[in-house]
């Protein structure tokens, strides 16, 4: 069954997220960004 | 994504990879292949589902789109190819799995009944999507593979976010 799912479009407010930094320790959150830069956030299949 | 990354940094835009990996086996591969770009990871895809990152199922009829497309997404491939083929033809080229952390990064997972399509979102400062663009939609896999290119992804952040250098429409 697939799952419902709506993908974002211009003007949204994107989702907050905190995340397992991969490339090293601690998080990252997307609130890191707000207010010092925009932001291009990639979201990828694992690399398997 | 590096060299993408330092060309959108020169344009005031940073970068953040999401990937879907558990985190030992990708902290462990990283330390070993060092990324040039910001990298998380969300194991549950609590962040691709919220963004409404395509996640289609592996029904008979999304397998045999993969079986029978004929795709050639990175161009380095010989000759198109199914979609299955051409990641195992990638990996080879690029000598992914050679190396017990590559390894472990490919048992993470049991057989899955889904797929992912990747997406890239721009968002400003303020915390609004201003651009977006999917892999390839949920029923087609004839763009698997095909990420934006570096210009596309320049383009779209000076238009977008009113960068300096903005095409007029």
């Amino acid at each position: 069954m697939t799952e419902p799912f709506r993908t974002l479009e211009p003007g949204d407010p994107a989702p907050g997220f905190t995340l397992p930094a991969a490339n090293g320790e601690g998080t990252v959150s997307l609130a890191d960004y707000r207010g010092r830069s925009p932001l291009l956030v990639a979201l990828f299949r694992g690399l398997y | 994504m590096g060299g993408t990354s330092k060309k959108l940094r020169s344009v005031g835009v940073e970068t953040l990879a999401v990937t879907e990996d558990r985190l030992d086996p990708i902290r462990r591969y990283f330390r070993l292949r060092p990324p040039r770009v910001r990298l998380a990871t969300d194991m549950e895809r609590n962040v691709h589902r919220a963004y409404g990152c395509p996640m289609p199922p592996m029904t008979p009829e999304y397998k045999q789109l993969r079986a029978a497309a004929r795709i050639n997404p990175t161009g380095e491939a010989p000759e198109p190819m199914s979609v299955d083929e051409v990641q195992n033809w990638l990996r080879k080229h690029h000598r992914f799995g050679e190396i017990p952390e590559d390894q472990a990064v490919m048992d993470q997972f049991p057989p899955r009944n889904f797929n992912i399509h990747v997406g890239h979102f721009l968002i400003d400062q303020a915390g609004v999507v201003r651009w977006v663009q999917i892999e390839t939609p949920i029923d087609d896999v004839s763009r698997y593979g095909q990420f934006p290119t570096d210009e596309e992804l320049l383009a779209a952040a000076r238009d977008s976010l009113g960068l300096p250098g903005r095409r007029t429409p």
